[in-house]
């Protein structure tokens, strides 16, 4: 035979003797040769979704209130001033959570309020710019956005692996308090006055 | 009297040994010999299937696999009953002559994944429950090559119903996984 022939065969048998094993096609699998070696498989088949899930603050349909109170003798002065209502970091801040399994998520911010500021509901009190509101994240890999009277930033939440975004964090406000406004309540629950802020998330 | 006591009492043991899903049964001894089935008979290989909900994924939620009857069906003569819906049957028989008593080791290797095209997905996210007996512990895979699953001496059988679960404990990319598990039945 030829021997290049000959190699090709032998590593075939070689092959064969290799992944034929103790496997059994039939079940029970039997041996009856010492030493005794059988073999049986199980397949297992999973059927995973493709989703986006977004948290930011208290689970359920609870819309967190961030309420600043700032005092007289602050007013103006610079002096950060935080927030109660939220539901991590002693009520100064929320949780988020951001998990994803399709690519990029995409997080953006907007507001109730027509980009004017937040209001009173009385047009002659003006406005509070959002930048006067503050946002920072415990991490950053999940940042939050910059909020502005349009909107804010967009925030890129830091992929896991190439597809996967597994990422929670505290996101933490404060009223920065370098203006000086009108006396009155500024946004609250009706979000006519400009005071609720949209976070959304959207991945490909 | 003494005679016919013991005969009575060993009658009444070995009806209390004939088992509904899971338990060790002493068998009659002869040639050498090990059997195994993991799943049902015959030359089909059993599949588990899991479906992850987009609500509770990645949320430490188990995932109970299911499969068909024919998985869990019974193993006659000494196990009789077929196992719970959705459990999978393990059954291993060890036999040896008179006076040569041997031990059987089963293991699976669980060291392999789950792909869907180039995503992958551990074998150690999965675990099972078993149900009916202690002969082989609740448990996940540990990745290992020759997880120890069991030991048994001659001459007996062993089954256990096992219903298997995805763990699902971290986020992986949309898909449909598949995968194998190869359990080993050995004996000197």
């Amino acid at each position: 035979m030829n021997p290049t022939r000959l190699l090709a065969s032998l590593a075939l048998g070689a092959a064969i003797l290799a992944t034929a094993g103790p496997v059994h096609a039939e079940q029970p699998a039997t041996d009856t040769t010492a030493p005794f070696a059988v073999n049986a498989r199980l397949n297992f088949r999973l059927t995973y979704p493709r989703f986006l899930r977004f948290r930011v603050g208290a689970t359920g349909a609870t819309v967190n209130l961030m309420s600043f109170t700032v005092p007289a003798g602050n007013v103006g002065s610079g002096t950060p001033v935080a927030p109660t209502g939220g539901d991590a970091g002693g009520g100064t801040g929320v949780n988020v959570l951001v998990y994803g399994n399709n690519g990029q998520v995409t997080i953006t911010a907007t507001n109730s309020s027509g980009g004017l500021g937040i209001g009173t509901a009385t047009a002659s009190d003006g406005r509070i710019n959002y930048n006067q509101i503050s946002s920072v994240s415990s991490s950053g890999q999940l940042p939050a956005p910059v909020l502005t009277n349009a909107g804010g930033t967009t925030a890129l939440p830091t992929l896991n692996s190439t597809l996967v975004t597994q990422r929670t964090a505290v996101w933490t406000y404060s009223y920065l308090n370098q203006t000086i406004p009108s006396a009155g309540t500024y946004g609250g629950t009706n979000a006519s006055r400009g005071g609720r802020v949209t976070y959304t998330a959207t991945m490909p | 009297m003494m005679t016919a006591r013991a005969a009575f009492a060993a009658v009444a043991f070995a009806a209390l040994a004939l088992p509904a899903s899971a338990i060790t049964v002493v068998v009659a001894d002869g040639a050498p010999e090990i059997a195994l089935r993991v799943g049902a008979t015959g030359g089909t290989i059993s599949q588990v299937s899991f479906a992850v909900a987009a609500a509770t994924a990645g949320t430490g939620t188990l995932i109970l696999g299911t499969t068909n009857a024919a998985a869990g069906s019974a193993q006659a003569p000494n196990f009789g009953t077929a196992c719970a819906g959705n459990n999978v049957r393990i059954w291993a028989r060890a036999r040896s002559t008179a006076f040569s008593p041997r031990t059987a080791t089963l293991t699976v290797n669980g060291s392999g994944n789950l792909t869907s095209g180039a995503n992958t997905i551990p074998l150690t996210n999965f675990g099972w429950v078993t149900s009916g007996g202690t002969e082989i512990a609740s448990g996940n895979f540990t990745g290992s090559p020759t997880q120890a699953l069991l030991s048994f001496g001659t001459t007996r059988e062993v089954s256990v119903c096992k219903r298997f679960q995805f763990l699902n404990t971290t986020i992986y990319p949309s898909g449909t996984y598949t995968g194998q598990v190869t359990y080993s039945l050995q004996m000197p």
